[in-house]
């Protein structure tokens, strides 16, 4: 089974990629990790009451929740699973061991799309990730001009 | 009893406990160890006292009495006592020497004991020189325990007086500190009547539970604002819409009756008459619909919906009223498996409810394209509407809901402003949640969630 990355800003718009995957790959099981590039707090206060899953929940809005449940409900019979993790790694070293780690295969990355920074330590690690993995995959995705409503399961039906 | 009082009582009694334990404790063990350390003082004259009298010969003798005059000061009301112990006139020296007899019979088996009569402390040792026991008993007033435990608790007392003072001082100002922006927001909200509704509580900069709480009286009052609001809309706007077909029919026939007409004319105004009366008989009907979904106590019968099969079927109604609208609907994210889609609801509500929505989009867009997408999540079945017509100004979204109300810019379109709230009241029965986002000039987007029926179909 194969266990793909998808990077992503925890917005609606971003959750297309990971249509796209489901609707074109051709594998019957996909394992899929939804990757968040942010950087740790640095107060040593912030960092002692750390909780990686209480700040991810922080990070991800409803739409988002909901959208990746939509998708979820849609593919069902083709997903795994769907795991979304935070990567706080800054180099191409820290990126490869998160990799490893994860036993990720490949990646799946937007193009033409501009990441949006859900927290001001949010980054966007997608030029880490072509330089790393050997089969990095990229989507098209259509430049937002039509959508005036912010990060709703709208921007999910676009398409 | 007021806050205040509770907060100060509190306080002190708390902080009073801890001091009278702390001092107590104090106390007890300042006297205990003068107990101890002045029967010590005693027992090492009564020892040297023995040496002293006893052993004549002892070759340290000479150092020991330097020791004793040197360093052992005379106690107040000292007195030494040397007896030879003697079982049988152990009564009578103790009478003498006006102590127990117990003392003496503890001192001559323990080898040393103490006593205290009142003021008076009294430290024996036995001394045994030539196989005869010998008891050495020094007495002594202890000043200490007269003078320094006196002071002592003089002491304690003045000063837990003067922090009980001081802490029922420190309390009333820490309950006037926390409850004077309290007591500010209750003088607020009272100013704040149906005659002078624009008012609102002053927000500091600081974001705490405070000013939360002013914050959240804030939101209530604009809720309120709106509904009052809302009330005087709806009675003007009711009356002018009723009002209006009235006029017009009672007008038309009072000019057709004015005078003797052809009878072409007479169809043609009652035409007009019969059209305007139609026009009326809906928007009572709209009313009366409006108000039963509104009136919670009407029990609905509610059986399972299939949301994607409702949204066909009403795409078929809006086809048949709107025969150019062009409405389509979007199954690509459909969920594979068909339980998320079935809602506990009443399919007449929700297909009215639907179709008000989608028509509306339709109107407002005159005919361009309007996008219908269903999903579902784990919870929920989320119906998405859209379509690029005139939208909602901004100033105008929180009246949406009013019965009645019609944006400034729909004066081109039909209607009277019923669908919505009639809408939003089916949506509120079935638990759902109705949220419009608009832009004015570029679109609507209305969202639609229902929860997923729970229970086995």
């Amino acid at each position: 089974m194969k266990k793909i990355l998808i990077p992503t800003d925890f917005t609606v718009e971003s959750l297309n990629v990971l249509k796209y995957v489901l609707e074109h790959h051709s594998e019957k099981k996909i394992h899929i990790v939804l990757v968040h590039g942010t950087m740790l707090p640095d107060s040593i206060s912030e960092l002692l009451f750390f909780r990686k899953n209480v700040f991810m929940e922080s990070l991800m809005s409803d739409a988002f929740c909901e959208a990746k449940d939509i998708i979820a409900n849609k593919f069902f019979s083709k997903i795994h699973r769907i795991e979304t993790e935070l990567y706080f790694g800054f180099n191409r070293s820290a990126l490869q061991k998160f990799i490893e780690a994860h036993h990720i295969t490949e990646a799946y990355i937007p193009t033409n799309y501009t990441f949006k920074k859900v927290n001001k330590k949010s980054f966007d690690f997608i030029p880490q990730i072509k330089k790393v993995l050997p089969k990095v995959t990229a989507v098209a995705m259509e430049s937002d001009t039509t959508t005036y409503v912010q990060d709703s399961v709208a921007s999910l039906f676009k398409y | 009893m007021k806050t205040k009082t509770k907060i100060v009582l509190f306080f002190a009694s708390i902080f009073t406990l801890y001091i009278l334990i702390f001092s107590g404790f104090i106390y007890y063990s300042i006297s205990i160890y003068s107990y101890n350390d002045f029967y010590k003082r005693l027992e090492l004259r009564a020892i040297t006292t023995a040496k002293i009298e006893l052993d004549q010969t002892h070759p340290e003798i000479t150092t020991i009495k330097q020791f004793r005059q040197g360093y052992l000061e005379k106690l107040p009301n000292e007195k030494s006592y040397i007896l030879k112990w003697d079982v049988s006139k152990s009564k009578v020296d103790a009478k003498l020497m006006g102590i127990p007899v117990s003392f003496l019979e503890n001192i001559a088996k323990n080898g040393t004991d103490n006593y205290r009569n009142d003021g008076i402390f009294y430290a024996g040792v036995v001394h045994e020189k030539n196989n005869q026991k010998y008891i050495s008993i020094v007495s002594a007033q202890n000043y200490y325990n007269t003078h320094h435990n006196a002071f002592l608790k003089n002491l304690l007392v003045t000063s837990i007086l003067i922090t009980i003072f001081l802490i029922i001082g420190t309390g009333l100002w820490f309950s006037k500190m926390v409850l004077e922006p309290l007591h500010k927001i209750t003088l607020r909200v009272n100013n704040i009547s149906s005659e002078n509704m624009h008012l609102r509580l002053p927000i500091t900069e600081n974001n705490d539970e405070l000013s939360a709480l002013a914050r959240t009286f804030n939101d209530m009052l604009n809720r309120l604002e709106t509904a009052f609001e809302t009330q005087k809309n709806f009675i003007s706007n009711a009356s002018h819409e009723l009002n209006t077909p009235l006029t017009f029919i009672i007008g038309e026939a009072d000019v057709v009756l004015s005078r003797i007409r052809t009878p072409e004319e007479y169809v043609e105004s009652i035409n007009g008459i019969l059209e305007e009366a139609e026009k009326l008989d809906r928007k009572t009907k709209a009313l009366l619909f409006l108000a039963q979904t509104g009136y919670d106590g009407k029990v609905q019968k509610f059986e399972k919906v299939r949301i994607d099969q409702l949204l066909l079927d009403v795409k078929d109604t809006v086809m048949r009223i709107i025969p150019k609208s062009k409405m389509i609907i979007d199954f690509s994210l459909l969920p594979e498996s068909p339980d998320k889609l079935k809602v506990k609801g009443n399919e007449q509500l929700l297909h009215l409810a639907f179709s008000n929505i989608i028509m509306n989009a339709c109107k407002y867009s005159s005919n361009q394209d309007v996008r219908v997408s269903l999903g579902a999540t784990q919870k929920e079945v989320i119906v998405i509407v859209s379509d690029k017509g005139i939208g909602i100004p901004e100033s105008e979204m929180k009246y949406i809901y009013d019965p009645f109300f019609r944006a400034s810019n729909t004066n081109n379109f039909d209607g009277y402003g019923i669908g919505l709230p009639l809408t939003r009241n089916v949506v509120k029965m079935h638990h759902g949640v109705l949220i419009v986002s608009s832009v004015e000039g570029k679109g609507t987007h209305v969202e639609i969630k229902l929860p997923i029926g729970n229970y086995p179909i």
